[in-house]
C-alpha cells in the first residue's frame, strides 16, 4: 500500500536517517574513518548539518559538518577533506628525513578542520629535546602516510 | 666540500615516500661510470622484500640522514581496498601493473572472496591514496569462480 504524504513538497529524491546510519565513512584519500552513528539536525531551522562518527571502541568518536561531506552514496558517506585529527601518533621527520618523534596532539582553527600547531612527543634518544614540543603547521612540509617538516632538527631547536 | 653528502653514510639509510612512508633502507648507491653522477639507489626493507632500483629523477631531497622522494611508490598500492564511487568494497590489489619501469600505473589487477582475478585499467581509477577509488561510470566485469570463461 502506498504510504500517504502530507510533506507539501516533493520529496521523492530524499534520503532518510536509515540511509546513513551504520554506513562506512571515507575520506578524501580513501581512509576509512568510521560508522555513521548519529545524524545531526539543527533544532531551529531542522535543517540537516552533520553527522556523527563512531571510530570504535578505543578511538573517541567525531563530528562532521554538512559543508564536508562529498556524497552519501549507496554504500558509503564520502567526505571532502582527510580529518586532521587523524594525524595523531603518525611519525614526524625533518627536512633532512631525520626521525624526530611523533605527533601526540593538535591545535586547530576554532571547530574548522585547519591544522594550528602539532605537539610532539621527541623520541627517546632525541638529543636535547626533553618534553612535548609545540610545532607550527608553517613547518609542515607535507602529511602523508607521517609528517615531513620544512625545517631541520637544529633550525626548529633554535626557533 | 661542506655541501656534499658522504655516501657511504648513506647505506641502511631512510628511504621516505612523499608523504612520509618510510619503504625500506638504502643498500647499493649506484654511479655513472660515464659522467660519475650519482643515478640512484637500491633499496630493501620490511615493506619492499626484493631490491628495488630508484632512480635519481625520482628524488625530493638527500641528506647524510635519509632519502626522500617526491613519489609514492606505485607497487606499495598492493594489498589496499578497491572501492567503487558507490562506497562499495569490491575487491583488494592483488597485481600492480606499470608502464615499464616507471612509477606510473597502468592498472591494477584487483580480487575478491569469491570473485576471481580482474584487470582495472588506470582510466578508470578516480584517485589512489589509502585505497583506490574508482571512477562513477566504472563497470566491473568481475567474475566469480563458478563462472565459465566464455
Amino acid at each position: 500500500m502506498q504510504q500517504k504524504s502530507i510533506s507539501g513538497k516533493k520529496i521523492n529524491k530524499s534520503i532518510t536517517s536509515e540511509d546513513i546510519l551504520g554506513k562506512d565513512v571515507i575520506d578524501a584519500e580513501g581512509a576509512f574513518i568510521g560508522v555513521a552513528e548519529k545524524v545531526l539536525i539543527d533544532q531551529k531551522s531542522m535543517d540537516f548539518i552533520g553527522i556523527s562518527i563512531d571510530k570504535g571502541l578505543i578511538r573517541s568518536g567525531i563530528t562532521i559538518g554538512k559543508s564536508y561531506i562529498d556524497k552519501i552514496a549507496d554504500h558509503a558517506i564520502f567526505l571532502k577533506i582527510r580529518v586532521v585529527y587523524d594525524i595523531k601518533g603518525k611519525l614526524v621527520f625533518d627536512k633532512d628525513g631525520k626521525k624526530m618523534g611523533t605527533v601526540s596532539s593538535i591545535d586547530i582553527y576554532g571547530k574548522k578542520n585547519k591544522i594550528k600547531n602539532i605537539y610532539m612527543k621527541p623520541i627517546s634518544h632525541s638529543f636535547f629535546f626533553k618534553k612535548i614540543i609545540v610545532i607550527s603547521a608553517d613547518y609542515i612540509e607535507t602529511i602523508g602516510d607521517n609528517v615531513i617538516l620544512n625545517v631541520t632538527m637544529n633550525n626548529l631547536s633554535k626557533k | 666540500m661542506d655541501k656534499t653528502v658522504n655516501l657511504k653514510k648513506l647505506i641502511r639509510k631512510k628511504v621516505l615516500s612523499k608523504g612520509g612512508k618510510i619503504i625500506g633502507k638504502i643498500v647499493q648507491i649506484r654511479i655513472s661510470p660515464i659522467n660519475l653522477e650519482l643515478e640512484g639507489i637500491l633499496i630493501k626493507g620490511k615493506i619492499i622484500k626484493k631490491p628495488m632500483y630508484i632512480g635519481r629523477s625520482y628524488f625530493s631531497h638527500l641528506s647524510q640522514e635519509a632519502v626522500i622522494l617526491n613519489i609514492e611508490v606505485s607497487v606499495l598500492i598492493k594489498d589496499k581496498q578497491v572501492i567503487n564511487s558507490k562506497g562499495k568494497i569490491i575487491g583488494r590489489v592483488k597485481e600492480v601493473v606499470r608502464k615499464g619501469t616507471r612509477n606510473d600505473l597502468k592498472g591494477v589487477h584487483v580480487r575478491s572472496f569469491f570473485s576471481r582475478k580482474f584487470f582495472i585499467p588506470v582510466s578508470e581509477i578516480e584517485y589512489v591514496n589509502k585505497s583506490i577509488i574508482l571512477k562513477p561510470k566504472y563497470n566491473a566485469t568481475k567474475k566469480y569462480f563458478w563462472q565459465k570463461d566464455k
